[in-house]
């Protein structure tokens, strides 16, 4: 038990944040501990949940994603039209859906990969395009969501909120993947050392490839969950998602430099976020002072997660 | 701080007194004394991991002496700072140079203290002009206008040179200067050497090629074991003087014996080789490479550092692109440049660089060892789970096997010793059972006892069938280990000897290689 706890020190400091922090929100909360009250602040948080994510994979080998936000705008937008009809036609749409973010990971993949482009500047090109493509598609928002759909995915069944459940499965799933199988040890080997990985002979390209493509379904897991949650299609959501992705990777201990963290701890960042955010929304403090502090705990995260620079043997590694 | 003026030595620079170093109970360096007069060049001589850069970094200040002390320009430096050295005059010419290539010559030469213009604007035409003097006063060939991307090597390490000069500095350390230039680049350097010894600065140089050493110094030391021998006057002595004063005694082996290391017989030629090459060559270092080697049988690959023996094993591991020839492992023809096709025919490297390219430092042991092979540990194709079970099974096989010091299967590979991480790369190939293992400077930078399971490991793995392509500099281990020989030089094959050399013969075997393949360049390049 201690050392598993210390193994996974990062995601145990802040799944104890988190708890604070949610009692916290419960306790200013005029309406306290209920199932109405859950299921809100989960719907929220497997929104940012799952951008995290996303976010989490391209982070694992190295790079950073500047484009999430986009791809679940896309999405979300794509969504508004496909997901409403017959059962046929929305599952339809869910796979249309699913496969544009998948696509959207891949080019960012490729360009990284082939095209020996930084990451940061790819997906600072290509959220430009998705995101554009998202505001050619539906200029305003609007659009419409099947809402038995809807109602079915954002409840509360047994005072359990159906996203809490979903984020779960997708937990788990991911990390059996991530921990238990081959491209899952081949991923975390090319985040912690490129050179060593290629050497022993894993297929880098291809792995990363993987971690984009994946980046891009969870993702467009996030924009459809955003349609099921807003049950409009919204091109102008891509900004804070990107932002908060990122910040939510950091505060659940996944290190920027590659190689470390997990998907769980990626979540419990985003659940930090999202129960700030809301403790602000009902602390009294004025809407309009909200960004600054939002603005203010990023900064703070991205600056604890670079305490690491004090733990390097050489200077210079810091330079590679 | 005491400042002792001596006159032990007239025109000393600098004066290295009664050094000693230890690291825990490692003892590296004892009662060390080198000096260099002004304007002259004193060359350092010695194995790797003999102790010259340890001493070298306590000269530059970045180890603190344990014994003795430093006199610069009589001036007693042992208790100042790096820093410090920096600014009274000491200054290290590294291997990989400290220049910005986006910057021109001039800028690079007076970062950091531009000339100003009304104390704000950088003066560019004085810079150049001050620039362009300097450049004169040395009689280097350089442009100061230039941009220092667009030059030579050599004339880059011009530039590093003049920028330490014109801060100041009165004594040069030269690490290997050579070893990334071209024959034509040489001359140049050596000129610039004679340059600054004419304007009064002392010159360390280090380097492995004693041809050049017995051309350029004014005196010659060696370290070997920690200890000094010398100072030699060039024009009194020989390669083959040298080369036996390096040397141990024949059958004095450093290494502690516990048990008499198994002797193997010799590997009997068995129908299809190992590993068979034929006229390998790459676009820049290799040219001309053909051997071949058995199951079974330990091949040693020598040379001087720069002689292509590295770029040859990763040639055929299939690191490089630009490979021509053939390549058959066991009867199978391989193309070259793909590492995974590399592997996939049997053949495992052991990088020289364990840290950065062997292992993934920060994932497991038990992670580590399965990693080459990870979809045969799956259960179900490359996205089905793993045979956890499976995985701390070899790595429990492997412990035991090779007697790996850790905590357990899931301790972090970057936190074990030197020694015990070489053994996790080598347990990584030993379970690919490979056909032919090369390994790259395998006991590198690991304490004596690892040194001998590492000797006996190569040993046993070979008599398993596997051959074996080893790269080493301790020439002691090349001969201790190697069925025979192949000596490499300027990028060939030049030499197939038997192992009945001993040390000496064989150290200055290499050096007489290098310095023909060497002048034989040269003439191609004045033809």
């Amino acid at each position: 038990m201690m050392t598993w706890l210390r193994q996974n020190a990062r995601e145990t400091i802040a799944a104890l944040a988190l708890v604070i922090l949610f009692a916290g929100y419960i306790a200013i909360h005029p309406r306290g501990f209920s199932t109405y009250v859950v299921t809100i602040w989960s719907n929220q948080g497997t929104l940012l949940g799952l951008a995290a994510i996303a976010q989490f994979f391209v982070v694992l080998v190295k790079g950073i994603d500047l484009s999430v936000g986009s791809i679940i705008a896309l999405t979300n937008v794509m969504g508004s039209f496909l997901l409403n009809g017959s059962p046929t036609s929305i599952a339809l749409g869910m796979v249309v859906v699913l496969a544009v973010g998948v696509a959207c990971g891949l080019v960012n993949g490729i360009a990284v990969v082939y095209g020996g482009v930084q990451p940061i500047v790819t997906t600072l090109a290509t959220g430009g395009i998705f995101g554009g493509i998202a505001l050619l598609l539906r200029p305003t928002p609007g659009g419409s969501i099947d809402e038995t759909m809807s109602d079915a995915l954002t409840y509360a069944v047994a005072g359990i909120p159906v996203s809490a459940v979903i984020l779960v499965i997708v937990l788990v799933v991911l990390l059996v993947l991530l921990r238990r199988t081959a491209v899952g040890l081949g991923l975390y080997a090319i985040g912690s050392s490129e050179q060593s990985a290629y050497m022993t002979g894993l297929r880098v390209n291809r792995l990363k490839l993987v971690a984009y493509g994946s980046s891009g379904f969870v993702a467009a897991l996030a924009g459809t969950y955003v349609s099921m949650v807003t049950l409009t299609g919204d091109p102008n959501i891509a900004p804070s998602y990107t932002l908060n992705s990122i910040a939510a990777v950091v505060l659940g201990g996944v290190a920027l430099s590659g190689g470390v963290g997990s998907p769980i701890g990626a979540v419990i960042g985003a659940l930090i976020l999202k129960t700030i955010s809301s403790l602000m929304f009902f602390s009294g403090l004025p809407p309009l002072a909200q960004p600054f502090f939002e603005g203010l705990i990023l900064a703070t995260a991205i600056a604890l997660g670079a305490l690491g620079v004090f733990r390097v043997r050489s200077r210079l590694e810091l330079y590679r | 701080m005491v400042e002792a003026k001596t006159s032990t030595s007239q025109n000393a620079i600098v004066a290295m007194q009664r050094i000693s170093k230890s690291f825990g109970a490692n003892r590296v360096l004892s009662d060390i004394s080198f000096e260099v007069m002004a304007g002259e060049t004193h060359a350092l001589l010695g194995e790797n991991g003999a102790g010259k850069s340890t001493l070298m970094k306590i000269l530059m200040g970045a180890y603190r002496t344990d014994e003795g002390r430093i006199l610069f320009a009589g001036e007693d430096v042992t208790a100042l700072s790096l820093r410090e050295r920096i600014d009274r005059g000491i200054a290290m010419i590294f291997q990989e140079l400290s220049v910005l290539p986006n910057r021109s010559v001039a800028e690079n030469l007076f970062i950091l203290r531009e000339p100003l213009a009304f104390g704000l604007r950088v003066d560019a035409r004085t810079m150049v002009r001050d620039a362009q003097a300097l450049i004169e006063r040395y009689a280097f060939s350089l442009d100061a206008s230039a941009r220092v991307g667009d030059l030579a090597f050599a004339q880059r390490q011009m530039v590093e040179i003049l920028k330490a000069i014109s801060r100041g500095a009165k004594l040069l350390v030269m690490d290997e200067p050579t070893s990334s230039l071209t024959i034509h680049e040489e001359e140049t350097l050596f000129r610039t050497i004679g340059q600054l010894k004419q304007n009064g600065i002392g010159i360390v140089y280090i380097s492995h090629r004693m041809a050049d050493v017995l051309r350029l110094s004014d005196r010659i030391s060696i370290i070997k074991d920690g200890r000094l021998v010398g100072p030699l006057d060039p024009s009194k002595t020989s390669i083959e003087n040298i080369a036996a004063m390096m040397s141990r005694p024949k059958g004095e082996s450093p290494l502690p014996t516990a048990a008499a290391p198994a002797k193997r017989p010799p590997a009997t030629p068995v129908g299809t080789p190992a590993l068979e090459v034929r006229d390998l060559a790459t676009s820049r270092k290799l040219s001309d490479i053909s051997l071949s080697i058995d199951p079974g049988e330990i091949v040693g690959l020598a040379g001087l550092v720069g002689s292509g023996r590295s770029t040859l094993g990763k040639a055929l591991f299939g690191i490089l692109s630009d490979v021509s020839g053939h390549i058959t492992v066991a009867g199978e023809p391989v193309r070259p440049g793909s590492v995974s096709r590399a592997i996939a025919a049997g053949v495992a490297l052991v990088p020289e660089d364990r840290r950065l390219e062997g292992l993934v430092g920060g994932r497991s042991i038990e992670e580590n060892l399965a990693l080459p092979r990870l979809s045969d540990f799956s259960l179900a194709g490359r996205f089905g789970p793993m045979a956890k079970a499976r995985i701390t099974a070899l790595f429990r096989q492997y412990r035991d096997d090779l007697n790996i010091l850790c905590r357990g299967p899931l301790q972090k590979a970057q936190e074990l010793s030197g020694g015990n991480q070489q053994k996790i790369v080598f347990a990584k190939w030993l379970a690919m059972k490979p056909k032919l293992l090369i390994l790259d400077e395998p006991t590198s930078g690991v304490d004596v006892n690892a040194k001998r399971d590492m000797r006996e490991l190569v040993r046993r793995t070979a008599s398993e069938g596997v051959a074996v392509l080893l790269i080493s500099s301790e020439l002691e281990e090349l001969l201790d280990l190697s069925d025979r020989i192949l000596v490499m030089a300027q990028g060939r094959i030049t030499r197939r000897i038997a192992c009945a050399h001993d040390e000496t013969g064989l150290r200055a075997l290499l050096q007489a290689e290098a310095a023909r393949q060497t002048s034989a360049r040269a003439q191609g390049v004045a033809a």
